[in-house]
């Protein structure tokens, strides 16, 4: 199930909350799965060379440090399902991404969520602040 | 109004923006922190290149340079991790004469109305930003 929470007050207390995605991403590096290649590839258009380093688009070999944050929090995302990650710095596309390929994760975006659920994604799958909603307007109540 | 056209790591490096304050599109991976990194390692006199620190005093220092008004561009790279509404006042009152550029993915209200939106091209031919 995708956990969405939509502020920190709704985090359950016996889960763990990651607010840096760049220093916990950067502490357990790339594991070189499918997800993480394609993560690189969709996201960043790089590709995976090992742990701690990657190709980027102009073909140069840099350390992971240097993917963007989007990246970063995806993997987190994908890597660590029971965790919870701060998502406010993670772009629209990213954020689509995890809707499209992940089945388990926990994001929170700590003002609400500022970016559109695709119409084609089902709201069945996903958990907001610990309830399922048939409306993303009930949200707001 | 800031017109920087160079060479990093052999490829072309621009941005070319009037004055005020800019904001991308919210879209991950298209090279905004790399053309951070680039500025940076340009040391240009009249660019100040803002990244996060976790460390409150630096982070302090570096924005209050940042609000001094003393440089062309101002290019602030993360900013979601330290915007706040104070300090974008203060970045407001130097945007006539100063070219403000922000990663930004949440856009509080407190901002509406008082960004443009910038672009970035990165591909094999260079990094653009205009």
């Amino acid at each position: 199930m995708i956990n969405i929470y939509t502020g920190l007050k709704y985090i359950p207390k016996d889960k763990e909350y990651v607010e840096d995605n760049e220093s916990y991403f950067v502490k357990y590096a790339l594991k070189g799965t499918e997800y993480d290649r394609k993560v690189l590839d969709e996201i960043d258009r790089a590709t995976y060379s090992s742990a701690d380093r990657f190709k980027d688009r102009l073909g140069a070999e840099v350390f992971i440090s240097c993917l963007s944050m989007s990246s970063k929090t995806l993997l987190n995302l994908g890597n660590y399902p029971d965790i919870v990650f701060n998502c406010d710095e993670m772009g629209e596309n990213a954020f689509e991404f995890a809707l499209c390929n992940l089945t388990d994760c926990n994001m929170c975006f700590t003002d609400g969520v500022t970016y559109e659920i695709p119409e084609y994604i089902s709201l069945d799958d996903i958990m907001f602040n610990g309830k399922i909603i048939s409306n993303i307007d009930e949200l707001e109540e | 109004m800031i017109n920087i056209s160079m060479e990093a790591y052999g490829r072309p490096f621009s941005i070319k923006l009037k004055s005020g304050i800019y904001v991308f599109p919210t879209i991950g991976g298209t090279g905004k922190s790399y053309a951070a990194d680039l500025l940076k390692t340009m040391q240009l006199e009249n660019v100040l290149v803002v990244e996060y620190s976790k460390n409150k005093r630096i982070m302090e220092n570096m924005l209050a340079e940042a609000c001094s008004g003393k440089y062309d561009l101002v290019y602030m790279d993360r900013t979601d991790r330290y915007m706040n509404e104070d300090l974008f006042d203060d970045l407001l009152k130097i945007s006539g004469d100063t070219t403000i550029v922000l990663d930004m993915k949440k856009r509080p209200d407190y901002t509406y109305g008082k960004m443009r939106i910038s672009s970035i091209y990165f591909g094999k031919e260079g990094v653009d930003v205009f």
